[in-house]
């Protein structure tokens, strides 16, 4: 775009009214025309007089680049001209997909005047989770009588937005999986070192002597000591597919396509986790590539998986031959997010369920997918046909063990992991 | 929307005074004249930031030439009035897109310099009527000189406007590469 002040057409319109009429008038002896181009002639000369000389200086700003969907930010414009001499500024914002912006007219118009620097600003609103790219606004900076403007879109202004996954409200009240490992803060199922209180029990040899109960020793005559659970942590997979987009995206107030309901779904349940403490990883199945987030604790562990998931591509057309990635060895939990279409998804199911590993399985096929397709084209019966073919393959996975549940936000979980906090490792293998 | 309709107010305003001062018996084909004026104006409602709207004024300049012929006529004012609020809205309307909103001491900037221009006329008028009334002679090397004034004064807008300086050292980084 080009930088600096450039006459307009109105100012050359101007100087053209002035001097065509004005030679006509001298030639043709016809004052009454000087009369009648005499204001242009006063907006003429007005224009040169206050000329701007200098660009102004403009920035671009997003306060705050990194959000949650449905959340909103102000994108400022800051125009500030030492000359004084911009007398008013128009700015063109253009909303990408799934960004809205209020107002929602594309420019913005400000007298500038004396009052500089001066700042123009819209609200941002990322409509959907992942990454977007907020072009730079077009700006017009104008002199007097807009005789002269100033054109200015730099692409270096452009600004990267990244819409983290609404994460839905999500709790379990049921204990995990039995965990590995004997450090961390949840209550393994078997006694040793750690802060919960099991039972009191007659003193062993290597019990440690600050454990002994003295009022029941006392009074049974007999060495008691407290014992306690031990403490551990668990290490929760979440392994999203993203080899398939089920369903049209209405963004976060409308409806959901099945990589929405999986990255807000795995968001929601890394944050329960977190909160209980236990380690998180993440495998993401998307375009090109399988990413992985070495297992961590805490909140900002969380934020990184929480990013992680916001980046996420769908595949559509990467051919899912069913393949387990690695990073699944060892965990206490797989919460594998999925709509579980392709036979790929449903083998590489079948194939974490038969290494033993400890797995919950949530459907994110959405329920409207159907809702645009015509009850009675050959579309709904292929459909239907799908969906069958779907269940039969689920069938057998369900009948070996392995949950498999749509996700219903708070309680998804629960039944499954009561269930799986009661197995004892490596048991109920499919 | 309603600069767009002052484009379009602008132009009859103007074509309206120079009909009232036409001299009865104006050369046929004036009608014409003022039709093409009256379309271009409304072709400039769609593309202000355009020399369409210089096509208007040269029309209406045209019209007032052809059918008007006392020089002294204060419609003239009114002509003037009309052209520059023709002028005005157009500039106006190229600033933004439309639709776009404009402030309170904006719109009033703008209808307070409008004034202020039109108010330049009355004074020029005063100055054509004493000149009509005294019968100055013609002047052949008058005549030239104010050719030669006009001829400068426009070189000399070209050439500042064609002296155009290059961005400020910190804008320049802003502003990014030209394309």
């Amino acid at each position: 775009m080009k930088a600096g002040w450039t006459p307009t057409p109105a100012h050359f319109r101007a100087v053209a009214v002035v001097a065509s009429f004005a030679v006509v008038a001298v030639l043709d002896r016809r004052p009454d025309l000087l009369v009648v181009a005499a204001p242009c002639l006063a907006v003429v000369v007005w224009t040169e007089w206050t000329r701007p000389a200098r660009s102004p200086r403009i920035e671009s700003v997003v306060d705050h680049p990194t959000l949650r969907e449905g959340d909103t930010t102000t994108w400022r414009l800051v125009v500030d001209d030492a000359s004084g001499r911009t007398e008013d500024v128009a700015v063109a914002f253009r909303a990408p997909d799934w960004v809205a912006l209020e107002p929602a007219h594309v420019a913005e118009l400000a007298g500038v005047g004396s009052r500089l620097p001066t700042e123009l600003s819209v609200e941002v609103r990322p409509v959907r989770w992942g990454p977007h790219r907020l072009d730079p606004p077009l700006v017009v900076a104008a002199g007097a009588w807009n005789g002269h403007r100033h054109v200015w879109r730099s692409w270096h202004e452009a600004r990267e937005l990244l819409a983290m996954p609404h994460a839905p409200e999500f709790d379990a009240v049921a204990s995990a999986a039995p965990p590995h490992g004997l450090v961390g803060v949840n209550r393994a199922p078997r006694p040793g070192a750690g802060s919960e209180f099991a039972s009191i029990r007659p003193f062993q040899p290597g019990d440690r002597l600050r454990r002994i109960h003295w009022p029941r020793t006392l009074r049974s005559r007999e060495m008691h000591v407290t014992s306690t659970w031990s403490d551990t942590d668990r290490h929760v997979v979440l392994l999203v597919d993203a080899f398939e987009d089920i369903g049209e995206p209405g963004g976060v107030d409308g409806a959901a396509s099945s990589l929405d309901i999986s990255v807000r779904a795995a968001s929601a349940i890394a944050g329960h986790f977190t909160r209980t403490g236990d380690r998180i990883s993440l495998v993401s199945m998307e375009a090109h590539r399988v990413r992985r987030l070495q297992p961590a604790s805490g909140e900002r562990h969380l934020r990184r998986v929480v990013r992680a998931l916001a980046e996420i591509r769908p595949a559509t057309t990467v051919d899912d031959r069913g393949t387990v990635p690695r990073g699944l060895r060892g965990a206490a939990l797989v919460v594998m997010l999925s709509p579980l279409l392709s036979p790929g998804a449903l083998d590489r199911v079948a194939r974490i369920a038969r290494d033993g590993t400890p797995m919950v399985v949530i459907d994110c096929l959405p329920p409207h997918v159907t809702a645009s397709i015509d009850r009675r084209s050959a579309a709904d019966l292929a459909w239907r046909l799908e969906r069958l073919e779907r269940d039969r393959r689920l069938e057998p996975l369900r009948a070996h063990g392995v949950p498999v549940m749509p996700w219903r936000g708070p309680g998804t979980l629960d039944p499954v992991l009561a269930k799986l906090s009661r197995r004892r490792p490596g048991v109920g293998r499919p | 929307m309603i600069l767009r309709a002052a484009i379009v107010a602008g132009a009859v305003g103007a074509l309206l005074a120079s009909s009232a001062a036409a001299a009865p018996g104006a050369p046929s084909g004036l009608e014409f004249v003022a039709l093409a004026a009256m379309a271009s104006a409304l072709v400039s409602t769609v593309l202000p930031d355009h020399h369409v709207g210089l096509v208007t004024s040269m029309l209406i300049g045209v019209h007032w030439w052809l059918g008007v012929d006392d020089v002294a006529t204060p419609w003239s004012m009114a002509a003037g009035a009309g052209l520059i609020a023709h002028h005005t809205a157009l500039a106006a309307a190229s600033l933004s897109p439309l639709g776009s909103t404009w402030s309170a001491p904006m719109r009033t900037r703008w209808l307070r310099r409008l004034l202020l221009v039109t108010a330049v006329a009355p004074p020029i008028w005063v100055g054509v009527w004493l000149l009509e009334r005294t019968q100055v002679p013609a002047s052949s090397p008058l005549v030239g000189a104010a050719l030669l004034v006009l001829a400068v004064a426009v070189w000399w807008v070209r050439r500042r406007d064609a002296g155009e300086q290059p961005a400020s050292g910190p804008n320049r980084r802003l502003a990014g590469p030209a394309s």
